[in-house]
């Protein structure tokens, strides 16, 4: 070390010669870490190093300045104001230090909470609203995602399509696949890798399985041996499958879906090989399927069955199956459509019809294909609903956001005078800008945190309490993509709000001049926050139509006539008599008749009646039903009917009134004397009014015996409330000559009990009683109440009506909230003003007049929008209506209404604060 | 004040690391010896020294230490590394290149053109 060179005339400057360290080595790498290191988590001490420093930059100019003669407060003073601002050098040296992101990050962040924290309150509203919005979206985007937008989890799912034929001509209705088709598109089909039609799982396809500790129903799914292969999933143990297993007469073999063999064989790895018995038939298992596996939408599906289709015995007509392929790569469905198109005639010529049926009235009902996506299928009309649901959130969203943005707008406002001096300062516009909009970032971070848990819990009530109906919905969770949506929707709304006060607020250089004074609110301000007010308001009115809209739907529906009465008065559950049990079909009756004396001998029962369906259960049974008195020209065939099994006593059990004729009697049943009822709309239909139709013949295979109308019964909305009545034809439980059988009885029955116990185990504990003491061997399945299916029927009206009632509600909520701040706070600014006026002699009603005026402005505004808005937007409801257009006067006065009495309440809390101002204290004070 | 030139970007560092290299100096001497080696010609404001120190020493030019000043201050005081020796060198050819050429290059007369 050299020694110090004296200099003329700043004195002396020294080295220091005391205790210095010396750093050994050559570690600016590692130093360069270290500091970083230190700084993060050393910040403080590296900050006061800095400050030390600095100060004693300071200090020693003092020295050298009292050493030339000033006075020691003197020199200080000199030596500070020598070297400017501490703090824009300090800032200057963190920016030297390092260009460390993280840790400029991290500072920014730390300073943005120390902001929020300041206002708890405020941070608190934003927080909230912002978590309701996008907790919201995001749940129901997760839910939107599952059902609609993820693809199945099939391997290349794009491939596989439903197939189905529509007679066009007759019912395009009515959907199916019929065993001639699959055979000949399997064999001639140039677009298809494979095709494979399945026995839909209703409960009339309910398997008994015995030969374990109780019998049991369960679902089963009865398939030819190529939609397991078509769908590519394969077997978790053993196999699926062959053709040689699906050919008729192989011996019969099962397939177990995991949840059945986790359940019946504990998950026992021998379970293959073993037998099952299935409807009196033993079975082979042969594997078990996969954890994972669904098959469409079937829910608790425990065994696949094969169909074994048998070529010899294939008569056309039969389209009670569904179909599934998948296609070739490459191929598209366009192509499959006109391939299926070509091949529909082929089959017509291949197959005999069955008695009573012409290749003629098929080739006439024009059979015409329909090949979809098979997601679509299982998806069906939940997709409108959803993307409705979405919709309508997202209005919420964004009321959310507008009503954060006011809150910040304010804030910000606020702040002026903070903000105008670091302009004065020296921040840069785009400083003072950027540091708003981290504020903003913070807030939405959180919101979104917060809304991110939100979402979750509700997804978890979701899964808990499912509404009936809703495909997929195994497939709906938290997954990235609801994860990056949620991520994206709240950097976008941040931006949104932050952007806001962030553009308006980092230009006001100026206004420190005016002396920080400001004694009304300027325009322009005034305005953003008014039209953020105003959207809030369109938006909430186009939500609360809607929701408003599916009120009055609900209502209609729940008052429409389901035909049946009290229907939570009556208990049903389903048996089916196996050929085991009675191998003659005469006396299939006679148990069901035992059984239901029994039935009727249990305390407080007051009807029991059994029937092959039950209104809204999905029995699809239809035929032609020929009258005798009509003629038919061979091209026309009449139209289908629902035809139902019933036994005497079965419209006094469901309520059903009697309009004209008599009931069946067992009679009727046990000497298969040739006798029907009808319903209602049929006898219209026909005959014009019900009496003309008792003593009219009916039939429907040309080789039946024609059969009495010996009664006309109510209609039923079997179908759903929504959709008009079925028109039915009702037939004894045992009949000769029908459908081309020479005897027929119904083996699948529903029984319905009217109780007032109806759905307590109580009951069916005394039913079962019942029901074993005629046959131990007879599992019940299906044990509901007509309410339970009757609330099904509804469900999609009810949860659409629950969705948007809650959307509807919160953005009432949200946007009520968002009208009071904006005028309460243009109440607390004016306080001045208000006192100026009344000074001046205005009343206090004129000045009550003066803001509920500018509140209603808003609204009326707000209103008109929203009305004009709805006008355009409800027809995207209208596939959800019913009995209610999309543009109901009623609904549209009632919201209008509704929102300007809730918004002049709103207005009128400020509105009073403001005429309590004493104008003495508004005056004096600033 | 006309006879005070104005210091070109990135000279402050040249000028430090020079004066540094006589021997460790805290801030506030720095900036004299600044002065004093420059026989005034130069002023350099006193708050923005000290971003330029800390940029030296990022770069790993310059090391730092606490100690005591003459004046029996607390104070950070910095030296030469041997990187910033070899720096020091190099930007001084550097700039006595420089200078040279372009000195050469305002002297030039019509005539040698």
């Amino acid at each position: 070390m050299e020694p110090p060179v004296r200099s003329h005339c700043l004195g002396s400057c020294s080295a220091a010669a005391g205790n210095m360290k010396r750093v050994t080595g050559d570690m600016r790498f590692v130093a360069y870490f270290r500091s970083l290191a230190a700084r993060f988590f050393h910040r403080s001490q590296t900050e006061s190093e800095m400050e030390e420093e600095l100060r004693a930059h300071i200090e020693h100019r003092a020295d050298d300045l009292e050493r030339s003669g000033l006075d020691r407060d003197e020199a200080e003073r000199r030596a500070r104001i020598e070297f400017g601002g501490i703090e824009r050098f300090k800032e200057e040296c963190r920016e030297a230090i390092g260009g460390n992101f993280i840790d400029a990050l991290m500072q920014d962040v730390r300073f943005s909470l120390r902001m929020l924290r300041k206002s708890p309150g405020f941070t608190a509203v934003a927080v909230l609203t912002l978590a309701l919005g996008i907790g919201a979206t995001a749940g129901i985007f997760s839910v939107l995602n599952g059902v609609v937008l993820r693809p199945l989890s099939y391997p290349r799912p794009e491939q596989l399509v439903s197939v189905e034929v529509v007679p066009l001509a007759l019912d395009p209705s009515l959907r199916g696949m019929a065993p001639e088709d699959y055979f000949v598109f399997r064999e001639q089909s140039r677009t298809f890798q494979d095709i494979g039609i399945y026995a839909e799982t209703d409960t009339d396809r309910d398997v008994n399985v015995t030969g374990f500790a109780q019998p049991e129903r369960v679902h089963a799914l009865h398939t030819t041996d190529g939609v397991l292969s078509v769908l590519g999933i394969p077997p978790m143990l053993g196999r699926i499958f062959l053709p040689s297993d699906d050919s008729p007469g192989a011996p019969p073999t099962a397939i177990l879906t995991y949840g059945y063999w986790q359940r019946q064989f504990s998950g026992d790895a021998s379970a293959i090989g073993k037998t099952i018995i299935v409807d009196g038939v033993a079975h082979q298992i042969i594997g078990v399927l996969p954890r994972a596996f669904r098959f469409l939408d079937a829910q608790d599906l425990a065994l696949i069955l094969p169909l074994q289709l048998d070529r010899n015995k294939t008569y056309l007509g039969n389209f009670s199956y569904f179909g599934i392929a998948r296609l070739k790569p490459g191929s598209t469905l366009t192509q499959a459509s006109a391939d299926v198109a070509r091949m529909l005639p082929i089959t017509l010529n291949t197959f005999p019809p069955p008695a009573g049926l012409s290749v003629d009235l098929l080739k006439q009902a024009r059979l015409t294909p329909v090949l979809l996506p098979l997601k679509q299928e299982v998806v069906g009309n939940f997709g409108t609903l959803l993307w409705v649901l979405m919709g309508s959130i997202g209005i919420v969203l964004l009321i959310a956001c507008a009503n954060v943005a006011n809150l910040l707008l304010v804030r910000t406002e606020g702040r002026q005078r903070e903000l105008a001096l670091r302009a004065a300062l020296g921040a840069s516009r785009q400083r003072i800008a950027v540091q708003l909009l981290r504020e903003s970032a913070m807030i939405g971070l959180l919101g979104g945190l917060f809304g991110f848990g939100l979402a979750c819990a509700a997804l978890r009530l979701l899964a808990a309490f499912p509404p009936s109906g809703l495909p997929r919905i195994s497939d709906i969770g938290i997954n990235s993509s609801v994860l990056y949506f949620t991520l994206g929707i709240t950097l976008v709304t941040s931006l949104f709000f932050g952007l806001i006060p962030a553009l308006k607020y980092s230009g006001v250089s100026a206004s420190v001049a005016e002396g920080g004074r400001v004694l009304g609110l300027s325009r322009e301000r005034h305005r953003a926050r008014n039209l953020l007010v105003i959207t809030q308001i369109a938006l909430a009115v186009v939500l609360l139509i809607c929701a408003g809209l599916m009120v009055r739907t609900f209502r209609v529906l729940t008052r429409v006539n389901p035909g049946f009465v009290r229907p939570a008065e009556l208990q049903t559950f389903r048996i089916a008599i196996p050929d085991s049990d009675a191998s003659d079909d005469v006396s299939v009756p006679r148990i069901e008749q035992e059984i239901q004396d029994k039935l009727a001998a249990i305390p407080g029962v007051s009807s029991v009646a059994f029937s092959s369906a039950v209104p809204l259960d999905g029995d699809s049974r239809f035929d032609n039903v020929f009258a005798a008195d009509r003629t038919y020209a061979d091209g026309a065939p009449p139209p289908t009917r629902h035809l139902l099994f019933v036994s005497p006593g079965y419209f006094n059990t469901l309520g059903i009134p009697l309009i004209a004729g008599r009931d069946l009697t067992w009679g009727d049943t046990y000497n298969r004397v040739p006798v029907a009822l009808i319903s209602e709309n049929f006898a219209r239909e026909y005959w014009g009014t019900p009496a003309e139709a008792l003593g009219k013949r009916i039939r429907i295979a040309t080789t039946d015996d024609w059969r009495q109308i010996i009664g006309v019964v109510g209609n039923v909305r079997d179908d759903g409330m929504d959709r008009p009545a079925r028109t039915d034809v009702y037939w004894p439980a045992l009949l000769a000559n029908f459908q081309s059988h020479p005897l027929r009885a119904q083996r699948d029955v529903t029984f319905v009990i009217r109780s007032p116990l109806a759905g307590s185990e109580s009951l069916m504990k005394e039913v079962r009683q019942a029901v074993w003491s005629v046959d131990a061997n007879l599992p019940l399945a299906s044990v509901y109440t007509l309410n339970y299916l009757y609330i099904k029927a509804i469900a999609r009206t009810s949860f659409t009506l629950v969705m948007l009632g809650i959307a509807g509600a919160m953005a009432l909520l949200l946007g009520t909230v968002g009208l009071y701040g904006v005028l309460a706070y243009s109440v607390s600014q004016r306080t001045r003003e208000i006192g100026i006026r009344m000074a001046l002699g205005a009343q206090r009603k004129d000045v009550m007049r003066l803001f509920l005026g500018e509140g209603m402005l808003v609204v009326v505004i707000g209103l008109t929008i929203g009305l004009a808005g709805s006008l355009t937007l409800t027809r995207f409801l209208s596939s959800l209506l019913f009995g209610v257009t999309a543009t109901d006067p009623l609904t549209f006065a009632s919201v209008a209404v509704v929102l300007a009495l809730v918004a002049l309440a709103a207005c009128h809390i400020p509105a009073r604060r403001a005429i309590r101002v004493d104008p003495m204290v508004a005056l004096r004070c600033e | 004040m006309s006879n005070e030139a104005e210091l070109l970007p990135g000279t402050l560092d040249l000028l430090i690391l020079k004066a540094v290299s006589l021997g460790p100096l805290h801030g506030y001497a720095v900036l004299l010896r600044i002065g004093q080696i420059t026989r005034q010609a130069l002023l350099i404001e006193q708050g923005a020294l000290y971003p330029a120190l800390f940029r030296l020493v990022r770069q790993g030019l310059l090391k730092a230490s606490w100690g005591k000043s003459d004046n029996n201050r607390h104070a950070k005081f910095y030296e030469l590394t041997s990187k910033g020796r070899k720096r020091l060198r190099e930007e001084t050819e550097g700039w006595n290149r420089l200078s040279a050429a372009i000195a050469l290059a305002l002297a030039a007369r019509p005539q040698e053109i």
